[in-house]
């Protein structure tokens, strides 16, 4: 069953960077109809599947066959309350594992339709190498499928939110839909919902509450988040590229990070094989994370006399941050100036506090997801997402990639 | 975190190296060739004459012509052609030592002392430095 929704399209009504962050104004109108599907009903069979997991394998339905009762559960990687219900997914899934219940999380979002300004949350985005990523950092053990390519199960399904629970009876048929449990902040849950469906279930007893309300992160219906994330290339494209010059003074107020904010610095040349490679994800990092509060400047090491370059560079690669080239062909000196400990090569990437202190630096190409997970780790957390930053501060050591 | 340099506030050291030709012995009216070596410190190297990427900057002795002595040809040898992690194609780079020939034309007899410079810039796999502009000189004997 298929039903309409509005969905936000954003447009810029106005572009313009702001001194201190380069912030965009950007506007929602509510515009757009799109075509969402309707949640299975109650007592509905279950829809087949063949999806591939992160665990390299294909699961279809037909592969839990045996077990009493199978728990669907529709997360994803970007959405902060997808985050927060991991690792009571995982314990849901070891904890009836082995007394008949399987659990299975299906991921419908897809690259082609989560905008960056989605991922602010996240370090990583919704491809498989992305859901891996997660997986490995978040020691996920059940199987997390990948249905980004078409959708084609989650559109069977219907979820509205992530993360959704469909639970099944032996026979399949639908039992229970919804959320798994009533608070976002494990310590606070008093309805167990999905535990509560599952033990009827096992118990041969009828579900005392078949239907409660999921909440978190819509999916990214490729109806409607193609045209978003096409809409939001078109903004960042747009926003104008500016270069200025980084004299000493200015690179020395730098250092104490006079933002106020988070701040993410990267060093770098148009004649560094290294910095070229790594610039884009630096951009798309600071694309994801800006309306959460991070400040981010470019600074160039090139000769000014090379300022021409430097800026059609930025410009190719839509370098919306505020970005600076070396007023003085003395690299040294102006490395000096702005932090005598620096290093004398590029690229180098520092992330500072609001009161300047180092939370993470790397002479050489970044790993991009360890520098998100430090900026995660310390940008303010929600009150929307209470937990979010301790969840980040908790992974921000991962390797896991 | 790989921190490359050295104190703070001092200049690092350089990681490739040019020797020049003490003397050149050369017949007057005519052509001889000055052979400078190049040493680049392991685990590092330097781009290539020709590079294959437009924004890498290609490694180049220049001379100042002097007293009628022109330098006419840098006889760059083979580069390297190395895989990156950063970059998708392989590079043509020079590693370790490099002997390069340049050609000299004369003009009549004397002894000249000819000023040039040696331009690279250096990278390994993660990092490169800035690109370095080294003087030096050598002298001409046009017999």
């Amino acid at each position: 069953m298929l039903r309409s929704l509005k969905i936000p399209v954003f447009g810029i009504l106005a572009a313009g960077l702001m001194a201190a962050g380069g912030l965009m104004a950007v506007s929602v109108a509510w515009a757009q109809v799109a075509t969402v599907p309707a949640p299975l009903a109650i007592g509905a069979a279950a829809p087949n599947f063949n999806l591939p997991g992160v665990d390299g394998k294909n699961h279809q339905l037909s592969d839990y066959a045996s077990a009493k009762v199978l728990a669907v559960v529709f997360e994803c990687d970007h959405c902060p309350e997808s985050e927060l219900y991991e690792a009571r997914i995982e314990k849901l899934y070891q904890d009836y594992k082995d007394k008949g219940a399987a659990l299975v999380a299906i991921n419908p979002d897809s690259p082609k339709s989560v905008r960056r300004a989605e991922m602010s949350y996240s370090d990583v985005g919704e491809s498989m190498d992305d859901m891996k990523a997660r997986a490995a950092m978040s020691h996920l053990q059940y199987p997390y499928l990948d249905d980004g390519a078409t959708q084609s199960a989650s559109l069977q399904y219907g979820p509205e939110a992530m993360p959704e629970i469909f639970i099944f009876d032996q026979s399949r048929k639908l039992r229970y839909e919804g959320r798994i449990d009533d608070n976002l902040n494990p310590a606070l849950v008093k309805s167990h919902d999905a535990r509560n469906a599952i033990d009827a279930l096992l118990a041969g007893q009828p579900v005392a509450v078949a239907q409660t309300v999921a909440s978190g992160c819509a999916p990214d219906w490729f109806s409607s988040g193609a045209a978003a994330v096409k809409a939001e290339t078109a903004a960042i494209d747009a926003a104008p590229v500016t270069l200025t010059l980084a004299t000493k003074a200015v690179l020395g107020k730098l250092r104490p990070n006079p933002t106020g904010k988070v701040l993410l610095i990267n060093f770098w040349a148009t004649w560094c094989g290294p910095c070229v490679a790594e610039f884009p994800d630096l951009q798309d990092t600071y694309q994801m994370f800006r309306n959460r509060g991070l400040a981010m400047v470019t600074v160039s090491e090139n000769d000014p006399a090379a300022k021409g370059a430097v800026l059609q560079f930025l410009q190719k690669e839509h370098a919306s941050t505020p970005n600076m080239v070396f007023a003085l062909e003395d690299v040294y000196a102006m490395q000096d100036a702005f932090d005598p400990d620096m290093g004398s090569a590029v690229p180098y990437t520092v992330v500072l506090s609001p009161d300047g202190d180092v939370l993470y630096q790397e002479q050489g190409d970044v790993t991009i997801l360890a520098l998100r997970r430090a900026i995660l780790a310390n940008l303010p957390d929600s009150k929307a997402y209470p937990g979010i930053q301790a969840y980040w501060a908790a992974n921000s050591n991962s390797n896991s990639n | 975190m790989l921190l490359l340099g050295t104190a703070a506030g001092q200049r690092p050291a350089p990681v490739a190296h040019l020797l020049a030709p003490s003397t050149v012995e050369a017949p007057a009216h005519g052509a001889a060739a000055a052979v400078f070596t190049v040493t680049i410190d392991s685990g590092f190297h330097i781009q290539s004459d020709h590079p294959k990427l437009s924004y890498l900057i290609p490694t180049a002795i220049a001379i100042t012509p002097a007293g009628g002595v022109a330098a006419v040809k840098e006889n760059w040898p083979p580069t390297v052609d190395r895989k990156f992690s950063f970059a998708p194609n392989s590079l043509a780079v020079f590693e370790g030592t490099v002997k390069v020939p340049v050609t000299l034309r004369t003009g009549r007899p004397g002894t000249q002392v000819l000023h040039g410079t040696f331009r690279y810039q250096a990278c390994n796999d993660r990092v490169c430095r800035a690109p370095e502009t080294v003087p030096f000189t050598f002298q001409v004997h046009v017999r």
